[in-house]
């Protein structure tokens, strides 16, 4: 077929992964064209481990990589490994992603394969999901080192070292689901929070203060940002006090705080108020919360 | 600069002239290369034709796209990354590649404007076919793109069994 090459090109970025898998059995000018074009834009890919423990290092069990509609499954030995390497190859010579979630395990294997496979991708957002470990943590950054030009958004759910913490290059999303540990400082709180665009943290130990702090200071930033924190009940009720903000208050404006909307039944469970260009939302909340968590976003 | 008024006249592979307004040809390349080469800027000025590499009954339906699309915006917008959907193609234009349907050479009509929409460098209309293409694609068996695409297997059945074999990683 005659058509010309920067149609050809063109036309194979329109393509599904699924569409190419099947272009490849039609004959050979085409099994080479697949391979010799790129894929085009995908607005979600994820690599992920399909099993849970128990693994070892050389038994990571099935892995499960998605572009777009397409779903391959990889029994995750070295060997097979490495031959997918070689079929990425036969079907495309680079693609886009708006977003690309990884999930990492303790595996050296796994993450030679994972740099070495996502090494032809374009990514805006490299979303490393499900952070277990100090090694794995490294292994991130080396990831991120891998894609300069890209956003990152990273989930740790475990509590790192303060040092490493700081350590952690600009996120446009940081999230640290860590349970049982103690309390992230405000000093700690303040730097990540200058540090990174988004925060999702759990049990900041915030004076009334540092909260109304926090609140200027995303309020003066001209970038759209969220910080989503869950801090216990008893912690909200009072830093709602240092706003004027109480159980009993009226539905409306009080002070420099606007819209103000607070649970004035069991049912409800939202507080809501705006300060300058800052909402916030108080999620799971009752007036006699105690040690129950409270999100604050 | 453009005027609208100027009209050109081409002529075709098969030999025959059409003459077609300025307002039209301002958005193939090719053609507004070959008028800027003769280095002419006046209504008034008679042009030479232009030649072009595409035969009367191609060139027509090229015209009556043109015509269609002569107040689209220029210069044609820069593809980005996000360039995949190809379920956008305007209504007058799906109705145009449908009439192409009561032909029995349908496909060998959708290729050659696709041809020529890249000799004259028209970057719209080969957006247009190039998604009316893929849409054509989408989901085949390997049996129907061959038909489609006009190809022909030359590949063994061992060939064809390994990269089956290789294709099976993927689900469904």
């Amino acid at each position: 077929l005659a058509l010309p090459d920067v149609f050809l090109r063109d036309l194979f970025k329109k393509l599904e992964i699924k569409d190419r898998l099947i272009l490849r059995l039609t004959c050979r000018a085409f099994e080479k064209l697949v391979a010799e074009t790129n894929a085009g834009f995908f607005s979600v890919g994820i690599l992920m481990p399909n099993n849970y423990p128990p693994y070892s290092d050389d038994n990571l069990g099935e892995l499960r990589i998605q572009f777009g509609s397409a779903e391959f499954k990889i029994n995750a030995t070295e060997v097979e490994l490495n031959q997918f390497l070689q079929f990425r190859d036969c079907l495309f010579n680079g693609i886009s992603f708006d977003v690309f979630v990884i999930t990492l395990r303790d595996s050296p294997i796994l993450l030679d394969f994972v740099r070495e496979i996502i090494k032809k991708f374009q990514i805006r957002e490299l979303h490393i999901d499900s952070v277990e470990k100090e090694m794995q943590l490294e292994w991130m950054m080396q990831l991120m080192k891998d894609f300069p030009n890209s956003a990152f958004h990273v989930n740790l759910s475990f509590p790192p070292s303060t040092a490493k913490l700081l350590e952690l290059p600009h996120m446009e999303v940081l999230e640290i689901s860590q349970y049982e540990i103690q309390d992230i400082s405000a000093e700690l709180f303040f730097n990540l929070l200058d540090a990174h665009t988004n925060l999702n943290l759990n049990d900041v130990a915030l004076t009334p203060d540092d909260w109304m702090s926090t609140i200027r200071i995303i309020s003066t930033d001209n970038r759209k940002r969220r910080v989503r924190l869950w801090v216990k009940g008893s912690n909200v009720i009072s830093w709602l006090a240092t706003c004027g903000i109480t159980d009993a208050t009226e539905d409306g404006d009080v002070g420099k705080f606007t819209d103000v909307l607070t649970p004035h039944s069991d049912a409800d469970d939202i507080a809501l108020f705006t300060y300058r260009e800052c909402k916030v939302l108080i999620d799971h909340f009752h007036w006699i919360s105690g040690d129950d968590p409270v999100r604050v976003e | 600069r453009i005027y609208p008024l100027m009209r050109v006249t081409l002529t075709t592979s098969d030999g025959a002239s059409v003459t077609v307004s300025r307002q039209l040809t301002k958005h193939s390349g090719f053609i507004e290369k070959a008028i800027t080469d003769m280095a002419v800027d006046d209504n008034a000025v008679p042009l030479s034709a232009v030649a072009v590499d595409v035969d009367d009954a191609t060139l027509k339906l090229v015209i009556e796209w043109l015509t269609e699309h002569r107040d689209d915006a220029l210069p044609y917008p820069e593809k980005t990354d996000e360039e995949r959907r190809a379920d956008d193609i305007p209504a007058w234009d799906q109705a145009f590649v449908q009439k192409w349907d009561t032909k029995e050479d349908q496909q060998q009509t959708l290729y050659a404007v696709i041809t020529a929409a890249d000799k004259l460098d028209i970057k719209g209309l080969l957006d247009m076919t190039c998604k009316t293409l893929a849409n054509k694609i989408n989901g085949k068996t390997v049996e129907e793109m061959r038909e489609i695409l006009q190809l022909e297997c030359d590949f063994t059945e061992e060939e064809l069994a390994e990269i089956r074999k290789e294709n099976a990683w993927c689900e469904n």
